[in-house]
């Protein structure tokens, strides 16, 4: 039998090989126009009258980064709401690519509806997506929100990232005297204050799970890091160290914080424990070693440090504690966060007296500016890596603006009000 | 019993036949195809020659016009001697042009085929919207089916690249082109090269 299964074998390898001696075409390049879609508006099947329309929350979610370009329903031929109703010809003559249509139905449970849609593909007439959502009626932008990142998830095949949050910092304003730590959908809807105080507040950052924020807090008179989670609100703040206690940043599995400490005289990077609350050095310089961030790996730690005269950055092995210079350009690089491939890394950059945030790859050494603003800092990074959101000055306003990571499409979140800084981006949350 | 005999008889049989739904054969079909020998060769040593030859018969009467007869058997000792010069001259002097003729040949037919190659690039290019996906990575290659029209009879994953949305944008662009235009080209051309071809999706970043 053995003789028989190596002649099969030999015969498939050769049948694959004959394909060899035909042309072969090569395509490396595509076409840079958006995705066209069409939402044709939700068929709204329950008695509950619709307060926002589900299809203009699913258009504004995927126009935000520029991908895509959502045909209004008052460009529309049909308005299909099932599989049957579809005639891929309409869609066609629209030059439409994909194309979503469902119906809302009263849910089981009291209070939620169920969202039964399709997601066709209108070139190769298929569905290529049907699901049921469910989700309470009250918070129908969740619900959307969710929708978009299912939609964005199927076209683009990485997570959407409608659905996660950002965390930021509200500077003092004539209407609140109070430093407030606040997080909001990514869309700026949906805000709420986790934590305010009349002394500053810096640095958040999520937990892996994104149940729980990690941050700078004043209020003792001295630089405190604290947790707060977000669904109970409950807080607590971690072992107090002499001197500095900042930047925070946790580890990707959850377990431990790095962040800066200055009980030896001059800040250095410290590793926390959050079960055994204990610190560990892992940097030891007379120069400032700050703003540490956690590979996605879990294996190194990005720093900045002005130990060459000038803050640069640098990448330090946890197990080996050996450092790397990353940066040889300019003479201002800083505030580093690493992209979710952990090879590239997005940071602060100063080119001719101006701040830019860039890129860098980090085995190559190419750097790529992606701003032209001038004074560009903390930025985060979209969990999908997509998307960098930084803070900048508009008219001497503290505002937060974001950039693709192409840097084709950029945008200023329009709908927080007041001064903001130090966004940080949540994981997906569930 | 012995089922031995007919047992690897039918082996051989169905290997045969296996071999040549493969396509193993197909390499013998294309040499021996009137593309590749048609133009050139049957024309020189069979035309020449027969001119050559007149020529000489033309240009030798007219020297020795008087005694035709007499010089009979050396004329025909030319004819006979000659067809051997001539192929000998022809082989000689036709030597460089028949390569050079032959290379016009290929090369003809190999710029034939990057133009309707980069007229077929164009094409899915302009209609191929390539995902977040897309690295330098992922490799897809689409086996595509034409009929002379340029119209998309079947496009075939041979080899995907492990990420969906990837080979489904692939798919989608082919199917958005639907048919290739501006392809009429000569019918071997077509049948040899673009009957069926691989298109190849790897995304430079």
């Amino acid at each position: 039998m053995n003789f028989l299964k190596t002649i099969f074998l030999i015969l498939l390898f050769i049948s694959s090989q004959s394909s060899l001696s035909q042309l072969r075409i090569e395509i490396t390049g595509g076409a840079e126009d958006p995705i066209n879609i069409a939402v044709v508006p939700i068929n709204w099947k329950l008695e509950f009258p619709q307060e926002e329309y589900l299809h203009e929350i699913i258009k504004a979610d995927l126009e935000s980064f520029g991908e895509f370009k959502v045909l209004p329903p008052k460009g529309m031929l049909s308005f299909p709401s099932t599989e049957e109703e579809v005639f891929y010809r309409d869609w066609r003559l629209l030059n439409i690519d994909y194309l979503v249509v469902g119906q809302a139905n009263k849910s089981e449970i009291e209070g939620e509806l169920k969202i039964s849609y399709f997601i066709f593909d209108i070139a190769r007439e298929k569905v290529i997506h049907k699901a049921i959502m469910s989700g309470p009626i009250k918070s129908i932008r969740r619900v959307g929100h969710n929708m978009s990142d299912k939609i964005y998830k199927k076209i683009q095949g990485i997570p959407g990232i409608f659905s996660t949050r950002l965390a930021y910092i509200d500077k003092p304003s004539v209407s609140d005297k109070n430093y407030n730590l606040r997080i909001s959908d990514i869309d700026g809807f949906n805000g709420i204050s986790l934590f305010s105080s009349p002394q500053p507040i810096m640095s958040p950052n999520w937990s892996p799970l994104g149940d729980r924020i990690a941050y700078v807090s004043f209020e003792e008179g001295t630089s405190r890091i604290f947790i707060q989670n977000i669904s109970t609100g409950k807080r607590k703040g971690i072992r107090l160290e002499k001197g500095i206690n900042s930047s925070p940043n946790w580890s990707p599995k959850g377990d431990k914080l790095a962040a800066v400490l200055s009980k030896e005289g001059n800040p250095d990077i410290f590793l926390y424990d959050l079960k055994r609350s204990n610190w560990k050095q892992i940097t030891e310089h007379f120069g400032i070693d700050t703003e540490p961030d956690w590979s996605p790996n879990g294996k190194a730690l990005l720093f900045t440090s002005n130990r060459s005269g000038s803050p640069q950055i640098y990448q330090a092995n946890i197990r080996t504690q050996r450092i790397k210079r990353l940066t040889f350009e300019g003479t201002y690089n800083a505030r580093a966060r690493y992209l979710p491939d952990g090879k590239s890394i997005v940071f602060v950059h100063r080119r001719d007296g101006v701040f830019h945030i860039a890129t860098l790859k980090i085995k190559s050494g190419k750097i790529r500016i992606l701003t032209d603003t001038s004074l560009d800092e903390s930025p985060t990074i979209s969990p999908n890596g997509n998307v960098i959101i930084y803070a900048t000055k508009k008219q001497d306003k503290d505002i937060l603006a974001g950039i693709t990571i192409d840097g084709k499409t950029k945008f200023i979140l329009p709908s927080l009000k007041g001064e903001t800084r130090e966004p940080a981006w949540s994981p997906i949350l569930d | 019993m012995n089922y031995l005999a007919p047992f690897s008889l039918s082996c051989f049989i169905h290997l045969g036949l296996i071999l040549s739904f493969s396509n193993l054969f197909r390499i013998d079909m294309e040499s021996l195809s009137l593309y590749e020998i048609d133009p050139i060769p049957a024309y020189i040593i069979y035309e020449q020659p027969k001119k050559q030859i007149k020529n000489k018969k033309i240009s030798i009467p007219k020297k020795i016009k008087a005694d035709l007869k007499g010089k009979q058997r050396k004329q025909e000792k030319i004819v006979i001697s000659e067809p051997s010069i001539a192929l000998e001259e022809i082989t000689n002097s036709s030597q460089i042009p028949e390569k050079n003729l032959n290379r016009d040949v290929v090369n003809f037919s190999q710029s034939q085929i990057s133009k309707y190659s980069s007229i077929i690039k164009r094409q899915v290019i302009s209609q191929w919207k390539k995902p977040r996906t897309a690295t330098s990575d992922l490799i897809t290659e689409i086996n595509i089916t034409l009929v002379p029209t340029g119209e998309i009879i079947n496009a075939r994953i041979i080899k995907g690249s492990g990420v969906e949305s990837f080979d489904d944008s692939a798919l989608t662009a082919i199917a958005r082109v639907g048919s290739f235009e501006d392809l009429q080209m000569p019918s071997n051309l077509f049948e040899k090269h673009f009957r069926q071809f691989i298109l190849v999706f790897n995304p430079n970043k």
